[in-house]
């Protein structure tokens, strides 16, 4: 289960909404590859861009710095960042770190890519 | 309660990918030997994450002594996490820029976040500069899966 910095990533498309789906952790040896994978598909969609964290067991501020910068990239060309599926352990982190105030978390995949 | 592992010492490498790795492996173990709850065991793995990434990534910048250990243990009914690095003189808790965690979107600086999550976490850390290395210890009462 710890199995450290380890990061896959699939996509999916839906529309004009990209879905992202890491699996395993971000942490910080993890953000950097997470943020260039991020940054390189806001530039070739054009829609909302869901992150499905299902399959997330782990995340630590560089994760969350990666997602805000993503999200300011995002806002600034009109778009948004919806973000799913957390497991409550993370959905405190984002909750304590006031990540959830900025950021919108829904439930399931498919709220997501309906809000985005 | 009799633990089947009461201490733990991990000597961490200064590289980011194998540090974090032996960390979150040996806080788990040390967890699941003591019966820590699966949030104790992931707000002890975040925390110490947090610490350890600032001190590999910024602590040691311009040290050429790099050691960095985590010891875990338990003391009567808590569980104590202490890092010790010979890293530059830094007590995050009181140098560390506190991020406004209001802030919109657009006004949220990138970064600063790490150490308020561990201060959040860890309410009372204590930090110590002794014998050329930053120690600091959190301590949390022992929470079990109930």
């Amino acid at each position: 289960m710890a199995n450290g910095s380890v990061l896959d990533l699939s996509t999916e498309t839906d529309g004009d909404t990209t879905v992202v789906i890491p699996t395993g952790r971000i942490d910080g040896s993890t953000a950097s590859p997470f943020q260039e994978a991020l940054l390189k598909l806001i530039e070739d969609g054009k829609g909302s861009l869901v992150v499905d964290f299902e399959n997330i067991e782990y995340i630590s501020s560089a994760g969350l710095r990666v997602l805000l910068m993503a999200a300011k990239q995002l806002q600034a060309g009109g778009r948004k960042i919806v973000l799913c599926a957390m497991r409550d352990h993370i959905a405190e982190v984002f909750k304590i770190s006031g990540f959830s105030e900025i950021l919108a978390i829904h439930p399931t995949r498919q709220d997501a890519i309906n809000a985005g | 309660m009799k633990a089947s592992l009461p201490r733990l010492s991990l000597d961490l490498e200064p590289e980011l990918s194998s540090a974090l790795k032996e960390l979150a492996e040996g806080v788990a173990r040390f967890g699941e030997a003591n019966g820590l709850s699966k949030v104790q065991i992931h707000n002890l793995s975040l925390a110490l994450d947090e610490l350890a990434t600032n001190t590999i990534s910024y602590g040691f910048a311009e040290v050429d002594r790099q050691e960095l250990r985590v010891e875990l243990r338990i003391e009567e009914d808590e569980v104590v996490a202490q890092l010790d690095d010979t890293g530059i003189p830094f007590n995050p808790f009181e140098e560390a820029a506190a991020p406004d965690i209001h802030a919109a979107l657009e006004d949220r600086p990138i970064g600063g976040l790490g150490v308020f999550l561990t201060k959040t976490l860890f309410p009372d850390p204590d930090y110590q500069r002794t014998d050329g290395f930053n120690r600091i210890s959190l301590r949390a009462p022992v929470k079990g899966d109930s």
